[in-house]
C-alpha cells in the first residue's frame, strides 16, 4: 500500500526524533526506508553501481551526521534526495567526458537480469547519460520514482515551471534517443 | 505544426497531470492531429521503457557500512572540541593514515608491493607521511604575538584564523613548564631548522595555514588516541627510516599530492571506507577495494603519470616495507584514530593538498636537522601535551624570527 505524503512525512520526523535522542534503531529505520530510492536515484543519474552505492553511503552519512543542524519545517524526504542528486552531479563533474560507457561497470554486469530487459535497462541508461545532468535528475524523479511536478520543484529547489521545461525537453530527445532501431 | 501548449498539454496527460477538460482536449487532438498521434505514442513508448527499467536493491552490505561509518564519525567527533588544538597532535592524528595503511600491509607481507590493493595503500600512507612532515616542520602558533602568525616579525601579514585564537601562552610559561624546548632549541641541528628560510616559508604558507584551521582538522586532532600514537617509540622510529624521508623530498611524491585525482579519489565514499581498519581486516573490506578501485576517480588516479612515478620509486617501496612502519602501525591508538571522519574530510581538502605540494615543505623534509628533531627525547616528551607542543612551535618562531633581524 501507497503511503500519503503526510504519514511518510511524519515517519521520517519521528525516525529524526528518535536518532536525535539516541535511538539507535532510528537510524536504520532511515535507512531501511531510503536506501533503495535513493541508491536507484544516484544510479540512473551515474549508471554506475559502485559509483551509485558511493553516492548513497555518502549522502546517508552526510544526512545523519547532519541532522542536528537540520531544520525540520523541510522534509526530511526532499533534503536526502536533494543530496543524493546533487552528490551525483558532484560524481559526473569529476569524471572525465572521455571514458567510454563500456569502460563503466555498468547496470549490465552486476545482475541476473534477463537479457532482454538488461538490453532495455542499458538503453535507457545510456540515453538517460547522453541528457544534461540537471535535465537527467528531473526524467530520473518522474519517471523511476513517480514524482509530481511540485515534488521534483521541491527535491531540486527550481521553480515547478522549470521542472516541467526542463522534462518536456529532455523527453523530446529521449525520444529519438531511444528510437526503435529500424530493421 | 503542433503549438507548444498543445506538446505541453500532451507530456502532461502522459504525466497524469491534467484536468478532465485538458484530458479531452488531448484525445480530441490526438484523433486529429496526426503529428500529435505520433508524439503521444512516442512520450507512451518511452514511458513503457522506464517502466521496464526496475529498481535495484542496494547492496546487501551497503546499510551495514552506512551504520559502520556514522558510529565512527560519532565515536571519532567529539561534542566539544578544544579552542586550540597543537601541530603535533595533529602529527599524530595524521599518522593514522600510516596506521590502516601498514597493519593492511603487515597482513599482506607476502604480496607483490604493486598490487592494486598496496597502490591503494600506499596513496593512503604518502598523504598521511606528508601531513607528517609538513605539520612536524611548521605551525602557526597562536595569538598574535611576537614570532607567530600574523603578528609583527618578518612572517607577517597572514592572518590567524580566528576560531584559532585561543589563550595566548606567555613566554614565562613556555620557559618554566616545558624545559623540553629550550633543550630542544639548544640542539645545533634544531635550531639550524627552525632558523631556516624554508621553515619561515612553510610558517607563512597561505594554504597550509588554510587546511590547519578547518574545522576537519580541528576535530581530528581532538582525539587522545593520536596524542598516545605519536609518543611512541615506533613513530619516532619511522621519523628516522631514511627511505621515508627521500620519498617525502621527491619530486613525484610531491607531483602526486597535487593531482587532483588523487583528491577526488579520497573524498569518494568508496575510499574512505576502504581505508576503515575494520574494513581492511573483513570480507567487507574486500568488497570496499573492489568499490574502489571500480570508481572512475581511482581509476583515473592510477591513470596519471604522477602516481605511477610515485609507486615506481624505489624510496616508496622501501618505505611502505619496512619494519619500522608496520611497528608504528600496530597501536590500538592508530586504529582509533583512523575511523575518524574528520580526518578523511582534511585530507580531501583543496588546501590540504596545495600545502602538501608545496616546495617548502620538500626542502624541510630533506633537511638533516628535520630528522634530529624527530629523533629527540624531548620532542618527543612534547608531543604528549598539546600545549607543549604549542609552545615549543611559539618558542621556534620567536627564535626564527629573532634570527631574521
Amino acid at each position: 500500500m501507497e503511503e500519503t505524503t503526510s504519514t511518510t512525512d511524519e515517519q521520517d520526523r519521528a525516525f529524526v526524533r528518535g536518532y536525535l535522542a539516541g535511538q539507535r534503531d532510528a537510524a536504520s529505520g532511515l535507512i531501511d526506508r531510503y536506501q533503495k530510492p535513493l541508491f536507484n536515484v544516484a544510479l540512473r543519474m551515474l549508471h554506475d553501481a559502485q559509483d551509485a552505492e558511493d553516492v548513497t553511503q555518502t549522502v546517508f552519512l552526510n544526512a545523519l551526521l547532519q541532522l542536528r543542524s537540520y531544520d525540520p519545517k523541510y522534509r526530511f524526504f526532499s533534503w536526502v534526495y536533494r543530496m543524493t542528486v546533487n552528490e551525483s552531479l558532484n560524481v559526473l563533474k569529476r569524471r572525465k567526458p572521455t571514458v567510454a560507457l563500456e569502460d563503466r561497470p555498468g547496470l549490465l554486469a552486476a545482475g541476473s537480469t534477463p537479457d532482454e530487459v538488461a538490453e532495455v535497462q542499458d538503453r535507457v541508461g545510456k540515453a538517460l547519460l547522453e541528457l544534461r545532468p540537471d535535465d537527467r535528475a528531473v526524467v530520473v524523479l518522474k519517471h523511476f520514482m513517480s514524482f509530481t511536478y511540485e515534488e521534483i520543484a521541491d527535491v531540486l529547489e527550481v521553480p515547478v515551471k522549470t521542472v516541467k521545461s526542463r522534462l518536456f525537453t529532455a523527453r523530446d530527445r529521449l525520444r529519438e534517443a531511444l528510437r526503435e532501431p529500424r530493421g | 505544426m503542433l503549438q507548444q501548449h498543445q506538446i505541453e498539454l500532451i507530456h502532461r496527460e502522459i504525466d497524469g497531470a491534467t484536468m478532465p477538460d485538458e484530458s479531452a482536449a488531448v484525445r480530441k487532438l490526438v484523433a486529429e492531429d496526426p503529428e500529435a498521434r505520433a508524439l503521444d505514442a512516442d512520450l507512451r513508448r518511452v514511458g513503457r521503457l522506464f517502466q521496464q527499467v526496475e529498481a535495484r536493491e542496494p547492496p546487501i552490505h551497503l546499510k551495514q557500512s552506512i551504520l559502520d561509518a556514522v558510529a565512527q564519525s560519532a565515536r571519532a567527533s567529539p561534542k566539544e572540541v578544544p579552542a586550540w588544538s597543537s601541530p603535533f597532535a595533529f602529527v599524530r592524528w595524521s599518522l593514522s593514515t600510516l596506521k590502516t595503511a601498514f597493519e593492511s600491509l603487515t597482513e599482506h607481507t607476502e604480496m607483490a608491493i604493486m598490487t592494486k590493493k598496496t597502490m591503494i595503500i600506499g596513496s593512503t600512507v604518502i598523504a598521511t607521511v606528508v601531513v607528517v612532515a609538513a605539520i612536524a616542520t611548521g605551525f602557526p602558533p597562536i595569538g598574535n604575538g611576537a614570532g607567530t602568525i600574523g603578528g609583527d616579525g618578518p612572517i607577517s601579514g597572514v592572518q590567524q584564523a580566528s576560531r584559532y585564537q585561543g589563550r595566548a601562552i606567555t613566554p614565562a610559561e613556555v620557559t618554566l613548564q616545558n624545559p623540553e624546548i629550550s633543550v630542544l632549541l639548544q640542539n645545533p641541528e634544531v635550531l639550524k631548522l627552525v632558523t631556516s628560510e624554508a621553515f619561515r616559508t612553510v610558517m607563512a604558507n597561505e594554504a597550509f595555514r588554510s587546511a590547519m584551521a578547518s574545522e576537519a582538522f580541528r576535530t581530528a586532532m581532538a582525539s587522545e588516541a593520536f596524542r598516545t600514537a605519536m609518543a611512541s617509540e615506533a613513530f619516532r622510529t619511522v621519523m628516522a627510516n631514511e627511505a621515508y624521508r627521500t620519498v617525502m623530498a621527491s619530486e613525484a611524491y610531491r607531483t602526486a599530492m597535487a593531482n587532483e585525482a588523487f583528491r577526488t579519489a579520497q573524498a569518494q565514499g568508496a575510499f574512505r571506507t576502504a581505508q576503515s581498519t575494520e574494513a581492511l581486516r573483513t570480507a567487507q573490506a574486500s568488497e570496499a577495494f573492489r568499490t574502489l578501485q571500480a570508481s572512475e576517480a581511482f581509476r583515473t588516479l592510477q591513470a596519471s603519470e604522477a602516481f605511477r612515478s610515485l609507486q615506481a620509486s624505489e624510496a616508496f617501496r622501501t618505505a611502505m616495507a619496512s619494519e619500522s612502519f608496520r611497528t608504528v602501525m600496530a597501536s590500538e591508538a592508530f586504529r582509533t584514530a583512523m575511523a575518524s571522519e574528520a580526518f578523511r574530510t582534511a585530507m580531501a581538502s583543496e588546501s590540504f593538498r596545495t600545502a602538501m605540494a608545496s616546495e617548502a615543505f620538500r626542502t624541510v623534509m630533506a633537511s638533516e636537522a628535520f630528522r634530529t628533531l624527530q629523533n629527540s627525547e624531548a620532542f618527543r616528551s612534547l608531543s604528549r601535551s598539546a600545549q607543549a607542543s604549542e609552545a615549543f612551535m611559539t618558542e621556534a618562531n620567536r627564535t626564527a624570527q629573532r634570527t631574521a633581524e
